[in-house]
């Protein structure tokens, strides 16, 4: 529907590119969910390592916004070519 | 300063740095190589699901290496194990370059 609509890019660049950069999310998530596991009180009180699970954390919800608005440019894309939407 | 428990946490942060480039790199490789593409698909039906496996295999790997290899204090203090920030940094900076380059692959594709 979306190749042969009007927008064919938004399948050709858009959901190729969401389908292959979509496997760091689990890299990024699991190194967050096993450094969370690591960390001990101790290690908590290094900034060092505050600073690095905030960079990480942030990085894991980047990653999940940026799939959530190829998503939505995907949606969109395959509504105009339904013949509806924007 | 806890400095063997910040070492082994780093080690992690060098792990995922490393597993994404290397992944992007093969994801670049198997776009722009029709026969690599072939040989993904050859082995479980779709290139995708090849190019999963392998990443999850490729992270599996070098979590491994980089908690043996960190027990070297030289390593260690090449890779600046005692630096959990800065690796995080070169996290995002590797993941930001990888997505783009794959960006830029497909732009390009579409546009020849």
């Amino acid at each position: 529907i979306i190749l042969s609509g009007p927008q064919p890019w938004a399948h050709e660049i858009i959901m190729e590119t969401k389908e292959h950069v979509f496997l760091f999310l689990p890299i990024v998530s699991i190194l967050l969910a096993l450094g969370l596991y690591s960390i001990n009180p101790g290690l908590m009180n290094e900034d060092q390592v505050r600073r690095a699970v905030v960079v990480t954390a942030a990085l894991a919800l980047f990653m999940v916004i940026l799939m959530l608005v190829m998503g939505s440019v995907l949606s969109n894309a395959a509504l105009t070519g339904q013949g509806g939407g924007s | 300063m806890n400095h063997t428990g910040i070492v082994r946490f780093t080690a992690l942060f060098m792990g995922a740095v490393f597993s994404v480039l290397l992944t992007g790199c093969i994801l670049i490789a198997h776009e722009i190589s029709d026969p690599l593409r072939q040989v993904f698909v050859s082995l479980t039906g779709h290139h995708w699901i090849t190019v999963s496996i392998l990443s999850g295999l490729i992270f599996i790997a070098f979590l491994i290496f980089f908690a043996y290899a960190i027990r070297s204090e030289r390593i260690a203090r090449v890779m600046k194990a005692d630096r959990p920030f800065m690796w995080s940094v070169l996290l995002v900076i590797s993941t930001l370059l990888m997505t783009g380059l794959v960006l830029a692959v497909y732009v390009l594709r579409y546009n020849a």
